[in-house]
């Protein structure tokens, strides 16, 4: 079989042109057009590429890993950008983690249970603190018996990507006895501190039947719930509160295993 | 194809297909390449562009002009000089007395000679030879240039048209604008061809939409689709 190449107009394009316009797309459109051609294949793969889908502070956020992560440097854009994607890079003490979302390579952060305010977190009767080998971070929270139900996590939309709608989760699972969750639901919002207002909807973290606001499983078997969303213009909009309650019901409530709060862009299905 | 009134060096380009163009050099040293030939001091007659075809090379220059044009009109720090050169014009045009009374007179007599014409000529006239109301409208236009914010909106539009065309003009655009290193001209072009290229819906349309034929071998493209099987 002949191969041929054939183009509507000759000369062919350089490989740095293709490898500039790709860095214009996005991560999947670059990973798709690997498939166009062996100049596209090798102009999609290229650092030019790939640094541009990182995040202009990826070094400094990387820099500040409780790990040395040395052997990063090693690595191509392309494989560094993908590893980011995979492998939470974790912040503050083993609190707070990072990721990359990689169809977007906008950032992702996910605030441990020791980042968020907990009521009555710090109190023995209440809540405990242990190590989960399925958690990314050192320690999860795990609920003994309350009534008085109140966790929040902020976090400073100047460390979010610009120009993005992100989506807030609480990423929890229950201990083998649980109370008082399947009837009743918990309220959350997600809104900008510094804004009046917000909206406040309620979910079931553990329904007894299949609702809309459905929670989902997620990796080593936790689960996640959407709290809310809103959209980082500039990252000049203050601190996002994202909240979690359920003070009214004066039904005590045990056996929910918090691992955190974690933000990422909403994808567009 | 100049329409500013410096009095600079013009160049002879010529297209692939032997046409000539002639370009003001501020013009063309818009590309490298040929800011290069320049700058060698050579004297050359005619550079030839071997690889550019003269509907292209028009576009291009046309890019050239836009954007020699909007440098003038918005660099603030030589507002003054080119206020000196422009007050000096007026006066020379001023003070040539032949010119000036043979345009009005000419004026006059295109239009219907009624008052309000005669008018207009006097003060035409008038502004044209005095000092004192040169210095207003100068004034006058110095205000409005600093302090039109929308300029920069504006060449984003005027761009975003120019880059809106077939998929073989932009091609063309493109290639000529890598060939010629434009810079400006290749970063926009670069960004409608990615945008081109996100609304594809399918590998097999982006080669349509650029004339690509695939030379893997199947092995090969089984490997590169196992490689992004994580794309739904």
């Amino acid at each position: 079989m002949e191969r041929k190449m054939q183009f509507t107009l000759p000369p062919t394009l350089p490989e740095g042109c293709i490898a500039n316009i790709l860095s214009f797309t996005s991560p999947l459109d670059a990973c798709r057009s690997a498939l166009v051609s062996p100049t596209f294949r090798s102009a999609a793969s290229s650092d030019v590429v790939w640094e541009r889908f990182l995040p202009p502070d990826y070094q400094d956020i990387i820099s500040r890993s409780s790990l040395k992560l040395s052997s990063l440097d090693s690595l191509s854009k392309k494989d560094l950008f993908f590893h980011l994607c995979h492998h939470p890079v974790i912040l503050n003490n083993g609190s707070l983690s990072f990721t990359l979302d990689k169809w977007t390579g906008k950032k992702c952060y996910m605030l441990g249970a020791r980042e968020l305010s907990i009521i009555w977190g710090d109190t023995d009767t209440y809540w405990k603190w242990l190590s989960r080998p399925e958690s990314r971070f050192s320690e999860v929270a795990e609920l003994k018996v309350v009534c008085w139900l109140d966790i929040r996590g902020k976090i400073d939309t100047k460390t979010l990507s610009t120009k993005t709608t992100y989506a807030a989760y609480l990423v929890y699972k229950f201990a083998e006895f649980r109370h008082g969750f399947k009837r009743s639901p918990v309220n959350v919002q997600v809104k900008f501190e510094e804004e009046e207002g917000g909206v406040t909807s309620r979910v079931f973290l553990d329904p007894l039947f299949v609702t809309r606001e459905q929670s989902q499983h997620r990796e080593n078997g936790w689960m996640e719930i959407k709290m809310g969303e809103f959209y980082n213009e500039q990252g000049d909009d203050g601190t996002v509160a994202c909240s979690l309650w359920e003070v009214d019901n004066f039904t005590s409530k045990h056996g929910l295993i918090i691992e955190g709060i974690e933000l990422r862009p909403k994808r567009n299905l | 194809m100049s329409s500013s009134n410096n009095s600079g060096k013009v160049l002879k380009l010529k297209s692939k297909d032997n046409q000539i163009f002639e370009v003001e050099e501020s013009v063309a040293i818009q590309s490298e390449l040929i800011k290069n030939v320049v700058e060698a001091g050579c004297d050359i007659g005619v550079i030839p562009l071997l690889t550019v075809h003269s509907k292209t090379l028009r576009n291009v220059i046309e890019w050239c002009q836009k954007h020699v044009d909007y440098v003038e009109e918005n660099d603030s720090g030589s507002n003054e000089e080119e206020i000196k050169n422009w007050e000096s014009e007026i006066c020379e045009e001023g003070n040539n007395n032949g010119s000036d009374d043979e345009e009005t007179k000419n004026w006059e007599s295109e239009e219907n000679n009624n008052g309000s014409d005669e008018e207009e000529a006097k003060n035409w006239e008038s502004e044209g030879n005095n000092d004192g109301s040169n210095k207003e409208e100068v004034e006058n236009w110095e205000w409005e240039e600093n302090n039109d914010g929308s300029d920069e909106e504006e060449l984003e539009n005027w761009e975003s048209k120019f880059v809106d065309v077939d998929k073989d003009s932009l091609y063309a655009l493109l290639l000529a604008a890598d060939y010629l290193s434009i810079d400006s001209l290749l970063e926009r072009v670069i960004k409608q061809v990615a945008d081109v290229i996100k609304q594809c819906r399918s590998v097999e349309e982006v080669r349509q939409t650029f004339g690509i034929k695939s030379d893997f071998t199947p092995e090969e493209e089984e490997e590169i689709r196992e490689e992004i099987s994580w794309i739904d």
